[in-house]
């Protein structure tokens, strides 16, 4: 029976794991731990990322879409970029001026459901000539709930049927209903469309809408993108420093496991170089059982990261994170690259001694 | 306008590389088979292979002959992969090739004549293109500075590059046997080809293409020669299920076994073949030295071999990725006739018939729904399509990625060949396209779906 | 050309001085015995000249190569081609079987070849012990093993460190005949160390160490 070359490293190798398990077991954990705790923050941070762009959605809009001309977005326009998987929610506005008291004020038409997050004292205004008014200008010109406002420009009259507060800069203005305002203002489409974009894929949007409808405006509303993008670069600091740490010390821990293996096996490696083995050559054998560790380890620790990935969502948000599968292969190509690494200046230094220091064997 | 322009600049530097790298792999070839008389004749080829597909530039620069050109590109690598995975098994099976071929090959004339084919499958389909790309630049710019630019950079890259790798290809002569020497011709063509629209080379997609379109054509044969007619008696369920033969997935996970099984396979075989060890050499230990001699040459001369399968791998994997494709089937848009004809505009506010995606329409034609498709074909050219074939019940086609798939049979139907009558195909239409304006005569859209119709409900009869 | 030629030779440790200037010539073929009391020096010449040590000063050349020239790499492809050692200690490896750890010794000069190395323990009389570990080895069959080990790969020297030092009388007998046949049949150089100067009854050329000077070089006619 003729033995190939490749079959008798392992061979050999396997030999030598079977005579020292707990020496392989102890790499072995090593590198699953790493990678353990890589896959964990790997999984959790990708998974924060989508969770809490999610639950930073209900911040509401982060882009404005209008047009440049200022006349508003035709229906079907709308549809297709609503149609859009990356916008999670939208509104639609309408912009309109009243003339109240001599003065111009500054109106939105809006649906019932796109208006939360507010608070009113009264009703929506339900169809007929009914509007609502931020807080500040209803203090400014003494408007209360249930009176009526004539507009002086058109002579309709409009009922009062709330005072909202929002606590931003739309208590300014008044509010009516999306239909009332259509059919009052004489528009068809939209004034503004106020999208909810997933924030990882923001840019993109913008430069795809940019290119489909070049005559479109896009604002972002930076500050909420901002503000997102900001807390989650300081959570992957984090991640990445405890990494770091965690890298340095499973390193060192491979490190004096094979260290100590070599000092175990020095008449091995001086026979061997006595027999006419390259320094290259007799580090082989330990380089491919530290791939190996590292490949067994690297494979538990994933699934052991997963897990803890899992746990922790469970506990922080009570939901499960998703898993891309495309970060998995990579952490195990980690892993080995660790073992290996670990492990290449301990074999380095054992093979480039003289085999004669090792063999003495003065009688 | 400035002087510089990186585009065609580029372009040449690609080139030129390609060219260079290309003479500095024969050259290695030809040293180690110790046949420098030929070197002359292949420095001769450098120079007429470019002036060869320099003639292109004479050729308009419509949308076919950008096809052709693709296609060559596409083929000629085929060629080069095909071509050395031949000599590749010649070699593994411990034929020299020059054992087999000897006669022929020795002679100076068919050596010179498979470089010639060789070159001109390397050089000329890729070259030419580039120039045709750079001649569509030129046009737009009313200049021949892209011209100069290309030839500019061509110059230099062709240039430094063979002197910079003169010397150390040397070393590669012991590396290089014409099955490697082929194999890195169609690498360096697959990693370097791909100017836009002109020659561009994606391997994975274009071998599942293939792939799924024989399948498909094997499977549509068998059930047609099984059970005529094929279409009506089988339900859509079933229709779904075999339908996943010809799939995306199916010929994605094939398009990786065509690629890369033969490679391994070859690498394995030749790896493990037996060495035959020579008489004269007695000691047993000299005997597995020569053994172990000729493994490591091995070993050596499958690094190539190696280097293209993990670039199918990764081609593959970059692939997969990407491959999350749903079909598109949007709701047919009514439209009116007037004048016994259809009239749709290419451009109206919110569509544009040529952004590349399905438009369906539907019109009234005494109290029937006419369905029918207008679409861009990959050239830019717009057809105008019935949303039905010959052979399926009217269920209409959706979009996948580049092709149409038949709701019915999930047949998947290549954009570009849209427009040709017949089997899965969807009926085209006889169509006016204007600059402004797509027209379909009544008569026509009546004609044809009355013969869907009819057609189908006499199978259904039959059953 | 003579296949090992030592000139001016000279090792110097920390402490003290292993050799203090070696001239020596062997012949091809020759079985040459080096023979002194602890601390002669006589270890550190076959370690020179085996390539496992590098001299403080001197030239040594096997084969006609000037074998401190060569890198370490170089030096060990040099050894698996041309030398074969046995050492006092076996050094075999404790979980291969004898064939196996002739295989070894197979592996790093090009392939392992089971049945090869089947073939040559059986030379060395071990037919019945092919897959015994060291361990169950006697003192004796360890040797042998070494030995067979050592010729696997054709060698054109063998050099011996003490290969009976462990060994009794009727051991020691026994691995010097089987040395002294297989010398015989391959006509390998032998270089072997010793202190007993029972084992030197089996060279040809006996040479006296002492205080890192060889002191007599005999040949021994017979």
């Amino acid at each position: 029976m003729r033995m190939k070359k490749g079959s008798w490293l392992n061979y050999f190798v396997f030999k030598n794991i079977k005579l020292r398990k707990g020496r392989f077991f102890i790499a072995i954990s090593a590198v699953m731990l790493t990678v353990a705790v890589l896959t964990a923050f790997v999984v959790l941070s990708t998974g924060i990322r989508e969770k809490m762009s999610r639950e930073l959605q209900s911040y509401g809009a982060n882009m404005i879409v209008t047009t440049l001309t200022g006349l508003p977005l035709k229906e079907d326009v709308t549809k297709r970029i609503v149609s859009n998987p990356l916008v999670r929610g939208f509104k639609a506005h309408i912009y309109g001026t009243l003339t109240i008291r001599g003065q111009e004020l500054e109106v939105i038409g809006v649906r019932k459901k796109d208006f939360k997050g507010v608070r009113l004292e009264g009703s929506f205004p339900e169809g007929g000539n009914q509007v609502i008014v931020g807080v500040k200008l209803a203090e400014a010109l003494g408007i209360k709930k249930g009176q009526s406002l004539k507009e002086e420009k058109r002579g309709v009259t409009f009922r009062v049927s709330g005072i909202f507060e929002r606590g931003s800069k739309a208590d300014t203005a008044i509010v009516m209903d999306l239909a009332t305002a259509r059919e009052f203002f004489g528009i068809k489409g939209f004034s503004a469309l106020l999208l909810n974009v997933d924030t990882r894929y923001i840019s993109r949007f913008t430069s795809e809408l940019k290119r489909d409808f070049p005559s479109l405006k896009i604002t972002t509303v930076k500050q909420v993108a901002l503000a997102e993008e900001k807390l989650l670069k300081k959570i992957e600091l984090l991640m990445v420093v405890v990494s770091l740490v965690v890298v340095f010390s499973a390193a060192i821990t491979m490190g004096s496991t094979v260290g100590a293996n070599i000092i175990e096996r020095m008449e091995e490696i001086g026979l061997m170089k006595a027999l006419g083995a390259r320094a290259s050559e007799v580090g082989r054998f330990f380089l491919y059982e530290a791939m190996l560790s590292g490949i067994i380890g690297s494979l538990l620790g994933t699934l052991a990261g997963v897990a803890i990935a899992e746990a922790v969502s469970r506990t922080a948000f009570n939901s499960f994170v998703g898993v891309e599968i495309f970060w998995l292969p990579l952490l195990i190509c980690l892993g080995v690259v660790i073992a290996v690494a670990a492990t290449l200046l301990p074999v380095r230094r054992a093979t480039s001694m003289r085999p004669s220091s090792i063999l003495r064997g003065e009688g | 306008m400035s002087l510089f322009q990186a585009e065609p600049f580029l372009i040449g530097l690609k080139e030129g590389a390609k060219l260079s790298i290309a003479f500095l792999v024969v050259r290695a070839y030809l040293l180690g088979l110790k046949r420098e008389w030929l070197l002359w004749f292949s420095r001769l080829l450098v120079v007429v292979l470019p002036i060869l597909s320099g003639l292109c530039l004479f050729l308009p620069v419509t949308p076919k002959t950008q096809s052709y050109i693709s296609l060559s590109v596409g083929y000629s690598f085929g060629l080069l992969y095909l071509l050395s995975l031949g000599f590749l098994y010649s070699e593994a099976r411990g034929e020299d090739l020059f054992g087999v071929l000897s006669p022929l090959i020795v002679n100076r004339v068919t050596l010179s004549a498979f470089m010639v084919i060789a070159g001109a499958l390397f050089v000329l389909p890729d070259l030419s293109g580039s120039l045709l790309y750079v001649k569509t630049q030129a046009e737009l710019k009313e200049s021949l500075g892209p011209f100069l630019n290309m030839l500019g950079a061509f110059g230099v890259s062709a240039f430094s590059l063979y002197f910079l790798l003169k010397n150390r290809s040397e070393r590669l002569v012991s590396l290089v046997g014409l099955p490697q020497c082929l194999l890195v011709l169609a690498l360096i063509k697959l990693i370097g080809g791909g100017t836009r629209g002109f020659t561009e080379l994606s391997l994975i997609p274009s071998v599942q293409k293939g792939l799924m379109k024989l399948i498909h054509d094997i499977v549509h044969q068998t059930f047609v020669t099984l059970m005529v007619p094929d279409h009506p008696i089988l339900k859509t369920t079933t229709w779904n299920f075999i339908g996943i033969l010809f799939g995306e997935r199916v010929s994605l996970w094939l398009s990786l076994f065509v690629l890369f099984v033969p490679l391994f396979a070859f690498v394995m075989s030749y790896l493990n073949s037996p060495v035959e060890v020579p008489e004269g050499i007695e000691l047993p230990a000299q005997r597995r030295k020569y053994k172990r001699q000729i493994k490591n040459k091995r070993l050596l001369r499958a690094v190539p071999v190696f280097l293209f399968m993990a670039l199918i791998v990764i081609n593959w994997f970059a692939q997969r990725n990407e491959e999350i494709t749903r079909l598109y089937n949007p709701e047919p848009k009514p439209v009116v006739a007037e004048d016994n004809k259809v009239v749709i505009p290419i451009s109206s506010p919110g569509e544009d018939l040529r952004d590349g995606a399905v438009h369906k329409f539907t019109v009234d034609v005494k109290g029937e729904d006419i369905r029918f498709f207008i679409i861009k074909r990959d050239d830019g050219s717009l057809v105008a399509c019935l949303d039905a074939c010959e052979v399926c019940p009217p269920e209409g086609y959706a979009q996948g990625e580049g092709y149409l798939v038949c709701l019915y049979c999930r047949t998947p139907i290549n954009i570009q060949s849209l427009g040709k009558s017949g089997g899965c195909n969807p009926i085209p239409l006889k169509a006016l396209i204007t600059d402004r304006d797509v027209q379909i005569a009544l008569g026509e859209l009546y004609r044809k779906w009355e013969f869907v119709k009819t057609k189908h409900s006499k199978s259904t009869i039959k059953r | 050309m003579s296949i090992i030629e030592v000139q001016s030779l000279r090792k110097d440790y920390s402490t003290a001085a292993a050799l203090r200037g070696v001239d020596l010539v062997i012949e091809k073929g020759q079985w040459v015995s080096i023979i002194g009391p602890s601390g002669s020096g006589k270890t550190t010449l076959l370690n020179i000249i085996g390539g496992l040590d590098h001299p403080t000063d001197g030239k040594v050349f096997v084969k006609g190569t000037d074998i401190n020239a060569l890198s370490e790499d170089e030096l060990s492809v040099f050894r698996r081609e041309n030398i074969g050692f046995v050492f006092q200690q076996s050094h075999l490896i404790p979980y291969l079987d004898a064939t196996e750890n002739v295989m070894l010794a197979q592996y790093f000069h090009s392939l392992p070849d089971r049945k090869e190395a089947e073939e040559a323990l059986k030379r060395v009389g071990l037919g019945h012990r092919l897959t015994h570990r060291p361990s169950q080895l006697s003192g004796g069959e360890q040797q042998r093993v070494c030995i067979a080990r050592a010729l696997i790969n054709n060698p054109s020297i063998l050099l011996a460190d003490e290969p009976t030092g462990n060994l009794d009388r009727t051991n020691t007998r026994n691995v010097l005949e089987l040395l002294r046949r297989l010398h015989q049949e391959e006509h390998f150089t032998v270089v072997m160390v010793t202190h007993d100067p029972y084992v030197t009854e089996w060279a040809e050329r006996v040479i006296k160490m002492e205080d890192g000077r060889i002191i007599t070089d005999e040949s021994v006619s017979g």
